[in-house]
């Protein structure tokens, strides 16, 4: 195999999987919930800040900076949904208003995280050292192979809780019909909590995840809400396989782009390629129109 | 002792009451069926019972258990299915996931595969379809799996509007029958339906409501020759209808 496609491939890997990341608990929380988190991304910087905080002053192994920055998000998104979300999505307007919320809600952590660490760029140990020679001559570093490795675990876990537990069917028949779930006896409440805590966990989880493989910064947050949000709308709003699917090919068009036609048109190319597909199936890769009784 | 009693209920939507002092009973292993006019106030009495109507006033009570302020979830786990009007399945899941959804809610997850395999003998339809996406399902075997939800909770009361609602003759005979083979079954039950000529032979007692208010309760055979009651609150008479289940 020529040199080049292997570097494509193994970019889009790369980059898919780091989508993929930044795009699971958006997805979580648009599928149980139905209302886009807009404070997502500043949660995924404060998990990775929380972690960066947490090994420089008390000096833990880089690997503890894992449950630290999960638990930071996660207790975070807890206090944002029962301080902001929920009053607001009990009025008959909730959906906008929540929309407006999470964008306060990011702006004010934003600034916090700028008054507490300063705008400059930190950056994390890696989780991983070394690196692996690919066919072609590429070298894969051991930090990308973790970040692939924990896109294809988090989902599976994911898809798995979703799909098998007791509580995935119950945020699943919460996402179909909240009154319906209501009436078997599923307490929707709680579990429109522990959606926003898991959801704000994964965020937490991918900030730690890809600052040690780029850097812990203010600005990643926005970087992983817009990417986030273009391979979750892109895979089919809530959908957890078009969500995977979208986080590869997202990350096949900007790898591609970036080889053959340089790094600048990749994003315009990207956005190009999404309004296409959304002009041509505006449910997304694996979104349905619409669903009865919603 | 009976199982529901509703004494002077009243509710609505916004600043509109659409039901007004509503009282009724329904007794240990009673079938009550609630007849009337559409947009009445039926599905309202209903709505309000289970909890997805706050009630304005008035008193609610499940085995002696005051429900009016209590949340849906915690009626259903207080022993009160309610089979609503439109099915409110889940169209995404699968018809097993839907059973499963129910059962979860009833605190009986750890038993699914022997209650989903009780619910299948009850409803033979939903054995074929289980592993299919319930939003593929034709309208009656929807409304056989709204139906199998409500069996799977194993509730005291079970309350059931409007199951013959946009279904084929054929098809409305065929839940009927499965409704006649839960009431075997010892279930106490409310069914709500337009028709009172389908409740005959299901219910035990019908209750005529119009305008928000009861108007009539009465056995089902008396209520089905008072025909003068119903003219006036239905527009037709029993043997014009000619419908049975």
């Amino acid at each position: 195999m020529r040199s080049d496609m292997v570097q494509v491939l193994y970019t889009a890997v790369v980059l898919g999987s780091t989508y993929a990341l930044m795009a699971s608990g958006l997805t979580l929380i648009w599928g149980g919930l139905r209302f886009l988190n807009l404070a997502y991304g500043a949660v995924f910087s404060v998990g990775a800040f929380a972690a960066y905080w947490a090994v420089s002053t008390w000096g833990l192994p880089a690997v503890a900076a894992l449950p630290v920055g999960f638990a930071t998000s996660a207790v975070l998104g807890a206090i944002v949904h029962v301080g902001v979300f929920r009053p607001l999505l009990k009025r008959p307007d909730g959906q906008t208003s929540t929309l407006v919320a999470g964008l306060g809600v990011a702006l004010f952590l934003q600034a916090a995280l700028v008054i507490q660490f300063s705008p400059r760029d930190r950056s994390l140990p890696a989780l991983v050292e070394g690196s692996v020679h690919l066919p072609g001559g590429v070298v894969a570093s051991a930090s990308a192979a973790l970040v692939v490795g924990a896109a294809v675990i988090t989902l599976t876990i994911l898809g798995t809780f979703l799909t098998r537990s007791r509580y995935g069917v119950g945020i699943r028949a919460l996402a179909n019909h909240r009154d319906g779930a209501e009436l078997l006896g599923i307490n929707t409440g709680r579990l429109v909590l522990l959606v926003m805590v898991l959801g704000s966990g994964l965020a937490g989880l991918a900030g730690v995840l890809l600052s040690s493989f780029y850097f812990v910064s203010i600005g990643a947050g926005f970087t992983a809400l817009v990417k986030g949000l273009i391979v979750t709308i892109t895979g089919g709003l809530g959908n957890l396989r078009g969500t995977l699917i979208a986080a590869y090919l997202v990350g096949l068009v900007e790898s591609s782009v970036s080889l053959w036609l340089g790094a600048r048109w990749s994003l315009p190319l990207l956005f190009a390629a999404v309004l296409i597909l959304l002009v041509a199936r505006p449910q997304g890769i694996a979104g349905r129109i619409s669903f009865e009784g919603r | 002792m009976n199982v529901l009693e509703v004494s002077d209920l009243s509710c609505g939507y916004g600043a509109t009451e659409v039901v007004s002092g509503v009282s009724f009973s329904v007794g240990a292993g009673e079938c009550l069926g609630v007849i009337g006019p559409n947009g009445h106030g039926k599905t309202t009495i209903l709505r309000a019972i289970s909890g997805l109507v706050p009630p304005w006033g008035g008193s609610i009570r499940l085995q002696g258990r005051e429900l009016r302020k209590c949340s849906p979830h915690s009626i259903a786990r207080f022993g009160l299915a309610h089979v609503p009007q439109g099915d409110m399945i889940f169209p995404d899941l699968s018809v097993e996931d839907n059973l499963n959804a129910a059962l979860y809610g009833a605190g009986k997850w750890r038993d699914r595969r022997r209650v989903i395999d009780e619910v299948c003998g009850v409803f033979p339809r939903l054995k074929e379809r289980r592993g299919q996406l319930s939003m593929t399902l034709s309208g009656g075997e929807k409304r056989m799996l709204a139906l199998g939800r409500g069996l799977v909770l194993d509730a005291q009361l079970l309350m059931i509007d409007e199951p013959s609602l946009g279904l084929a003759p054929r098809v409305i005979a065929e839940v009927y029958e499965r409704i006649c083979h839960m009431r075997e079954r010892g279930l106490s039950m409310i069914i709500v339906d337009e028709s009172p000529a389908r409740l005959e032979g299901v219910a035990d007692r019908l209750c005529l409501i119009d305008a928000g208010r009861v108007i009539e309760v009465g056995p089902t055979a008396d209520m089905l020759e008072h025909e003068k009651v119903l003219e006036t609150y239905l527009g037709f008479s029993v043997d014009e209808e000619g419908t049975s289940p």
